[in-house]
């Protein structure tokens, strides 16, 4: 009874800068855990959380992509906008870093101008109170005229305070008073002029419409498009400089500056810690930074991801498991139900469903998944990830590349179907290119590895022939791509957060977010590859195949049978390695350096190339594809002859 | 002068930032770095770092090289890497 009245469901939108604590705060309100937005790309996909205030409430909170200006420039920020734009939403929560509120405040005023509901929330105030700062509430949100909040999320501190503000202006209990901001007289000119000119409505106010036209936004533009007036809004804009956007931006400042100077309270000295400031210029510094660094890449992501998570793991659960316990029964169940029938090798049997596709997902990916994202979110919470970009960037940008492209390229030692993945973190699409690319010729992984160093046992020489090769490779193909490839180029700007102990809670929670995110996303792909390889067995597709593969084989001076090995290798992995064992006592030195050469560059497995056409599209995924497989083989025909001018066997 | 000429330790205004570059004037824009801000380089290698208010930045030469700076004269001999409150929060 009594609360018919009100609308029973609202949507409230979390909104703010990368690195504020959205994520955790969005997790303290709903209990669910969402990716955390320090990268692009970690939350492309929009984060919603349902939960239910008493009986007759239910607010679904939605966590947006990081957003720092009206003016967008990145996809996420977009995406952002867009969701703003839909006004699908009850309320904005604004959630900053209190201690950098005065660099946050402009979105706060872009949001007032735009007549948008917003609470302004103050997170980590920890922080601010570790520097020795207050912020007197109170006082700050009568000068805003809107809700002001403080909130500590990482510790779960004001969520109840800001819960019961959310309510209140929810059910319009709350008396919006905001702020005017008030520009040069030449820019009010202008926004009286241009907001003149606008009959249709838009999502956002009039006011706010017209200083995003006069700062020449091109989505903005495109909008008002179809306003009779555009033609002459067209004419005042030919008439107004590039850089009015920091004459407004500069003016926002000015007033977060006054206010901050006004509500700022300098208690007592600062609380920060000897330790941490000494760990943190360490991790900055030119020389130990790039060891600490080294020793992370090697512990962290060879060692922990590489070889635990992919070795160990993997072996357990893939032969432990699949192969002694669940393959046998899942072959004699289907073979009960289909006997020999051409379906049960669609579920079961070398290539099947749950014996290859199911066994792929679980066994081989999702134990380099997860130990990665565990890495992953420790630097990403610790704020090293940032560090690591910044001693690296000057040497990776030398192949087109930013520093956090190490990333990828070292889990790709580990599974490239994963690091392809990470290439999400990327910024720019040519980096992501690039990196993709690099990674499907190069970059073997430790399937790959494993059977290398195996063959290898005992030929040093060998070892050393095929790593320089694949050295040159690794060098000469970044810079031609570097040179050639059209795109924006990386460039390296981002706030440096301070080192945090990251909370192991957080950590897991995060972990199993992207677990869950995997789960929906990959396994699907695997199951495909398994139908794929059954339709391509059926109509005896491999047969051609191989046959095809044993010409360049044989013109590299190896056995026909290599064309074989390499296909299969390529399907199932376990098969072209003990495809090449069985073969091994056939092949000379040269042959194994060669086949090992080849074997590298060729694209490592169909889950690979599955991953690639999801995230660079199918046009793109061709044609690396297209482009690697005779590369890797020409490669190898000139090793193969400069071998055997050098007199080996 | 520009951001990537900067020193170690001292403190400059933010006077201008060059928009012959849209994209990198966008990207400089969009964390907030803006004229009449007061900024303190804390150091050059491997990458400029520089504070403003209570954050620090870390910016590559192409991007610094757009920023356009006076210098303050105010030199901190001691300067450390963490440099908090020069925002002169009263």
């Amino acid at each position: 009874m009594g609360n018919f009245m009100h609308k029973e469901k609202y949507r409230v939108l979390l909104l703010g800068n990368p690195n504020v604590g959205k994520s955790a705060l969005f997790y303290n309100l709903t209990k669910k855990y969402a990716s955390v937005s320090n990268y692009p790309g970690t939350t492309v996909s929009i984060f919603k959380g349902k939960v239910s205030v008493g009986e007759h409430h239910e607010i679904e909170f939605i966590d947006t992509p990081g957003f720092y200006n009206f003016i967008t420039i990145t996809e996420e920020e977009k995406v952002t906008r867009d969701i703003i734009f839909s006004k699908d939403f009850d309320l904005i929560l604004h959630v900053v870093d209190a201690k950098n509120i005065i660099r946050m405040l402009p979105l706060t005023f872009q949001l007032i101008e735009a007549d948008e509901p917003t609470i302004l929330v103050l997170n980590m105030y920890d922080e601010l109170e570790y520097l020795g700062s207050q912020i007197n509430v109170t006082h700050l949100e009568h000068d805003l005229g809107i809700p002001v909040v403080k909130t500590t999320a990482i510790k779960n501190q004001g969520t109840e305070n800001l819960l019961s503000r959310i309510l209140a202006v929810l059910e319009g209990r709350y008396n919006f008073n905001p702020i005017k901001i008030t520009y040069t007289e030449k820019i009010e000119d202008l926004i009286q002029k241009i907001s003149s000119m606008l009959e249709y409505d838009y999502p956002i106010s009039k006011r706010a419409m017209s200083l995003l036209i006069m700062q020449k936004d091109k989505d903005i533009l495109n909008l008002i498009k179809k306003e009779k007036n555009y033609e002459n809004i067209q004419k005042i804009l030919d008439g107004i400089s590039d850089d009015l956007n920091i004459e407004i931006a500069h003016k926002r400042l000015e007033l977060a500056k006054k206010l901050c100077e006004e509500h700022f309270i300098k208690k007592n000295k600062k609380l920060e810690s000897k330790i941490r400031t000494y760990l943190d210029r360490l991790s900055l510094h030119p020389v130990s930074g790039f060891i600490a660094v080294a020793i992370i890449l090697y512990f962290g992501f060879y060692k922990f991801v590489g070889q635990f998570g992919a070795g160990t793991l993997v072996d357990f659960i893939e032969t432990q498991i699949f192969e002694q316990k669940i393959n046998p029964y899942v072959d004699s169940f289907f073979h009960n139900l289909l006997d020999n029938s051409i379906f049960f090798n669609l579920f079961a049997g070398d290539y099947g469903i749950i014996t290859l596709g199911i066994r792929y997902a679980i066994a081989i990916v999702l134990p380099v998944v997860s130990t990665f994202f565990f890495m992953f979110a420790l630097l990403e919470d610790s704020g090293y990830l940032v560090r690591l970009s910044i001693i690296l960037d000057r040497f990776m940008k030398k192949i087109g590349l930013s520093g956090r492209a190490i990333i990828p390229l070292i889990l790709g030692l580990g599974c490239g179907t994963m690091a392809t993945l990470v290439t999400r973190t990327l910024e720019t699409k040519r980096e992501r290119y690039l990196v993709t690319f690099l990674l499907a010729l190069t970059i073997p992984c430790s399937a790959q590895l494993g059977v290398i160093l195996g063959l290898f046992h005992e030929n040093f020489t060998g070892l050393i022939i095929w790593f320089l090769t694949i050295v040159i490779v690794f060098t000469f193909s970044s810079f031609i791509l570097n040179r050639y490839l059209i795109g924006e180029e990386v460039s390296f700007f981002m706030e440096v957060p301070p080192l945090r102990l990251p909370s192991l809670q957080n950590v897991f929670l995060k972990t199993f977010s992207r677990l869950k995110w995997y789960a929906a996303e990959v396994i699907p792909l695997f199951i495909y590859a398994s139908i794929l390889i059954w339709i391509a067995k059926l109509i005896r597709l491999f047969d051609v195949l191989t046959y095809i593969l044993s010409f360049p084989a044989k013109w590299a001076g190896l056995p026909d049978k290599m064309g074989d090995i390499i296909l299969y290798g390529f399907f199932r992995r376990d098969f072209g390695a003990a495809g090449l064992y069985d073969i091994h006592d056939i092949l000379t030195q040269k042959n194994i350096i060669v086949a090992c050469v080849i074997l590298t560059l060729f694209v490592p497995c169909i889950a690979q190339l599955f991953v690639m056409i999801k995230e660079r599209g199918l046009k793109t995924a061709s044609l690396i594809f297209l482009s690697i497989v005779p590369f890797a083989f020409l490669t190898g025909i000139i090793l193969n002859f400069i071998l055997t001018l050098g007199g080996m066997k | 002068m520009r951001l990537s000429e900067a020193v170690v330790g001292q403190k400059y205004t933010i006077v201008k930032i060059d928009y012959s570059d849209k994209n990198a004037l966008k990207k400089i824009c969009s964390l907030g770095i803006l004229p009449g801000l007061e900024v303190e380089i804390t150091q050059v290698s491997p990458m400029i770092i520089f504070s403003i208010f209570n954050s620090r930045f870390a910016i590559d030469d192409y991007l610094a090289s757009k920023i356009i700076l006076k210098n303050n004269g105010k030199i901190n001999k001691n300067a450390v890497i963490i440099k908090r409150n020069q925002g002169r929060v009263q």
